[in-house]
Parts: C-alpha cells; structure tokens; sequence
C-alpha cells in the first residue's frame, strides 16, 4: 500500500514539475534543459531553512523566491539567444547549479548531502506517514493545476501562446515577448522550487544527485512526450513515465541495472516520439 | 613565475585536446548544422573500447587504436544513418535534432555504464616517464598528447581548406539547397562529415585514456568543453574551434591556480556566459546579418 502511495506521490511531484516546464516549453516554444536546477535550488533553500527551524511554509516562499531571482538573472542575458545557443546555454546552467551544490560544501555540504530534513507538519502535526505526505502532495498538485489553469487562460497565457506560434507577430501587436518570455521562465522556476522543497521535506535527505541534468532531460521527456501547450498532456506524461519503469521492478531486473535501464527506456520513448508523434500523446503543440 | 610556465603547459597540452574535439563537434554542426550532444558519448565508447581492446582482450596497442578508431567512426555514422538523415529528410528544426541527439546520447552512456559499471576504469596503470627543464616537468604522456593532437589538427585543416572534399563541405554549410541544385551528393556527404567527426572525437578518447582514468559519465563535461571551445572561438572559421579550444584549455589551467579544480565545469560555462555578452561571434567570428543565420 504504501509502494502505491509512494508512487502516487512521485506522480504528483512530477505533475507539479512538468506543468511548471510546459510554461517554458509548451507555451514559450522554448527547449530549456535546466529545470532540474530550479528544482535543486529550491529544495536545498527550503532544506537550509528548515534545518535553522524556520516554518516550513516561510521556508517554501525563500525557496520560491530564491529560484525565482536566479531564474531571472538567468533568463534575462539567455533569453535573447536563438535557438542552440538558449539550449546550451540552459545545459550550461544546469551543470554550473550542480558544480556549485556539489562543491560549495560549506553551504551544502557537497556530496554528503543534508540530511534530517524535517517533515512538514500542519496545525502542530507533523505528517511522518506516507498516506499524510501523499495528501499534502495531493493538495498541492490539484493547488498547481488550478494555478496552470488560471494562467492558460489568462491574457498573459494568450501572448505565451501567440509568441509560439509567431513572435514577430505578436511584437506587432504592441506585446513585449522579451518580458513576457522572462516572467514565464521565472513563474516555472518559482513552481519547481515548491516541488523542491515538497521533495526534500518528503525524503528527508537531499544531494546534489538528485538534480542533475539527467533528472532536467527526464522532466522535458515528460512534457515532451506526454504532449506540450495544454493542461492534459504533462499530467498523461507524468503519470505515464513514473509508471512505466516500476514494470522493470515486476519483471525481476536486479535493482543494480534498474537506473541505467530506466535512463535508456527514457531515451527510447523520446526518440520514438520525436518520430511517430511529435505532439505528444495529448499535445497541441507541435516540434517541427 | 615557473608555476605559471607550468599552467600554461599543462594549460596548451590539454587545450590541444579541446582543440581536437571542437573541432570534430564543429564538422558536424557546420555541415550537418546538428547539435551532436551524442558526439560526449561516441568520446566515452572510444575510451572504453580502447580499455577493452586493450585490457580486456589482451591486443597489442596498434591494433586495439585502430579497431577504436574504426567503432567510433562507424557509432558516428550510424547516428546520422539512423536517426539525423531521417529528421533531415523532414527538414527538423534544430530544437528536434538536439532531443533527438540528447536521446541518443543517454543510450549510449547508459549501455556502457550497464557493462563496464560506473567506476573509472584505467588503461594504463603505471605512471609515465617525466622529463624536467630545470624546474618544470613534463611527462611523456602530454608531449605525445600535445604532438598527435596537434598532427590530427593540421592534416584536418588541410583536408578542411585544400580539397574538393572541403570546398563541398563549405558549400554544404553555407547553403544545402543550393549545394543540392549543383549536383553535390548531400548523403554521401553527410556520412563523410559524421565519419571524419566522429574519428577526430575517437583520437581525442584515446590522447585521454592513456593519461587518465574514464569513467561514464565524464562525457558530457567534454562535449560541453568542444562546443564552448567552438562558440567562443568562432563557428564559421574552421580556425575558431582550435583557437578556441586553447584558449579554453589555457584559462582552465589558469583557473585551477586560483580556485579548485573540481570548478573546471563552472569555469567554462562562466567562459562561455561571458562570450555571449560581448562577442556572441566568438573570437575569430563574422557577425553575420539576420538572414544569413
């Protein structure tokens, strides 16, 4: 039961985080392969926070604002880049944050990570048990959904989505896409810092591992494959790329090969879908 | 003042093998105009194919360089015969090719990394002979480093600007289209362009391997180091790349007398950031007009 609940959580992390991502990728039309840094910034905030007995919920709005600020000083220089060159610049992004988790060990204790994260406790409970952390996490994906929902369909969605189809047409129209494209980078950013700090109250103990650029291509596979520019497709993604490499675990492949294996079935999705389906199971956008 | 004579050495021979393989990187994105992040990977099967012809398998050196070189070459073709000719075909943006490629590139790490684990695996365990110029030292291994990584250089480049091979490239990069409507075989030629890619990418492993350990997942740091070396040396100059690379090779060097060595990645990118704020053309690079990109 609590394997089910576990994977039910991941589930929800992951919908929080390829949601953020699609602002990025379904709505900007930008490929950005640095989500996982957003994603470890905030949970390492949250983490040293926490750790220094702030309450959790001021520790998740650092966390979020932390994120927010790197993206912005991140996305303001990149942003003007065309094509390759934004793409690199995100990997390059992605490996500078995990240089510096990994390195700066005064602060984060490099490899050896943090450990003792404590869980989130509501109304002076603190939720130690799975079926209460699956709630919280439940809560706070259903929070996100609404959230993208209200932001799809918000003028601010509309020009997202019409600098997608057509940038320079949409700068006729009088719209700045330069700061509009920043602000959407920024909101995913903020977003993936609360799925941060949800990840680090929930295992407890984080490390630089758990946010490198294999965990960045595994969220952009999510959008990708579930299908990019609306509600449904990141949530079909999540669920379905969780889901599908724990069949690893029922047919008995010893746990020492389960990673790479889970690494190449990822990658054998992706390039699948980048030939049969371009737009996802469920996507309106299309990469061409 | 003899520590820095000793960076700048250490700092040339390892910007020799930057050089090598931006270069090989800038073959395929300029002529094929793909973003080869699989080319980190094709560098991982080269080190460990040496290791297995070589320590695994007992062949003598000759041999084991040799079959490496011939994987290697034959991995890079068979990436644009399966997956880049098909998405060309389709006319892909360069977005596609880049999730194609990073597709490509989990594949090949992770197979390797399921047989060989994900230790580092060492080729040669003993430890070089070292000659010293009164204070300075340097070992036999960055001399031969620096000579075959320099000869691969200079043949490339005479290839690259002295045959007709060459000049179809050039053209090929410039404009396919155009290059298609004067009779060029735009296939054969593609291949051609993975092959010799992927055989500068396969002698830059082995120039490697023999120095130091391997392990899976160091890849990516050098394909990064090519494609930076690249851009901040210039994409449309085939000089760029090999300037590029030593310049990287030398301020990484450089770097590693002030800070830590474990920085080496930040130092690049942090190179590479700079780069795009005040030469986005690189060092040797044209600005060139909107619709020339």
């Amino acid at each position: 039961m609590n394997y089910l609940l576990h994977i039910l959580i991941m589930i929800c992390l992951y919908i929080i985080l390829a949601l953020s991502l699609n602002f990025i990728v379904g709505y900007g039309g930008l490929l950005s392969i640095a989500h996982a840094a957003f994603y470890g910034i905030g949970a390492y905030i949250y983490a040293l926070l926490v750790l220094q007995n702030v309450p959790w919920l001021i520790s998740l709005i650092f966390a979020v604002l932390g994120a927010s600020l790197c993206a912005y000083l991140i996305a303001y220089p990149t942003l003007k880049l065309k094509g390759d060159y934004f793409i690199l610049a995100t990997i390059g992004f992605q490996i500078i944050s995990f240089g510096i988790l990994y390195n700066l060990i005064p602060i984060t204790r490099g490899p050896y990570g943090i450990a003792g994260i404590p869980r989130v406790s509501l109304f002076g409970i603190q939720l130690t048990s799975i079926p209460a952390n699956f709630l919280l996490f439940g809560i706070f994906a259903i929070g996100i959904i609404f959230f993208s929902w209200a932001v799809y369909n918000s003028p601010f969605g509309r020009i997202l989505k019409s600098i997608r189809e057509n940038e320079i047409a949409t700068q006729a129209f009088g719209k700045n896409t330069g700061g509009v494209k920043i602000w959407a980078f920024v909101l995913a950013s903020g977003i993936a810092a609360i799925a941060g700090g949800l990840y680090a109250s929930y295992v407890t103990y984080i490390d630089p591992t758990s946010f490198t650029l294999d965990e960045s291509i595994f969220i952009l596979a999510i959008v990708l494959v579930g299908g990019s520019g609306n509600l449904k497709g990141p949530i079909i993604g999540a669920i379905f790329l969780v889901v599908l490499p724990e069949i690893l675990r029922f047919i008995g492949i010893s746990s020492s090969y389960a990673p790479n294996l889970r690494q190449i079935i990822y990658a054998l999705i992706l390039i699948i879908f980048v030939f049969r389906r371009p737009q996802g199971i469920l996507g309106e956008y299309k990469l061409e | 003042m003899i520590l820095l004579i000793q960076l700048l050495i250490n700092g040339i021979v390892e910007g020799a093998l930057y050089a090598l393989m931006a270069q090989g990187f800038a073959i395929i994105y300029r002529g094929a105009r793909v973003f080869h992040i699989a080319h980190g990977s094709i560098y991982i099967a080269g080190a460990y194919s040496l290791f297995s012809f070589y320590n695994l398998l007992h062949l003598p050196l000759i041999m084991s360089i040799f079959f490496t070189l011939l994987l290697v070459t034959l991995i890079g073709i068979l990436c644009e015969i399966l997956v880049y000719s098909r998405l060309a075909k389709r006319q892909a943006s360069g977005s596609v090719f880049i999730i194609a490629s990073l597709a490509i590139y989990i594949i090949i790490i992770n197979s390797i990394a399921l047989f060989f684990g994900n230790e580092t695996q060492i080729v040669f365990k003993e430890i070089s002979k070292s000659y010293a110029l009164g204070e300075i030292i340097v070992t036999k291994i960055q001399i031969l480093q620096f000579l075959f990584a320099s000869l691969s250089l200079v043949f490339v480049l005479i290839f690259l600007t002295r045959t007709r091979f060459g000049m179809s490239l050039k053209a090929l990069a410039n404009n396919p289209l155009l290059s298609l409507a004067l009779g060029l075989d735009i296939k054969v030629l593609r291949i051609i362009i993975f092959a010799i890619g992927s055989l500068l990418c396969g002698i830059t492993a082995i120039l490697i391997s023999i120095d130091v350990g391997i392990d899976p997942w160091s890849g990516m740091s050098m394909l990064l180091s090519g494609a930076v070396a690249m851009i901040i040396g210039g994409v449309n100059k085939w000089e760029g790349p090999i300037l590029g690379g030593f310049f990287l090779g030398i301020v990484q060097a450089l770097a590693v007398w002030q800070i830590s060595a474990r920085w080496q990645d930040v130092v690049t990118f942090a190179l590479f950031i700079i780069f795009l704020f005040f030469r986005p053309q690189g060092i040797l690079g044209l600005k060139l007009r909107m619709e020339e990109v």
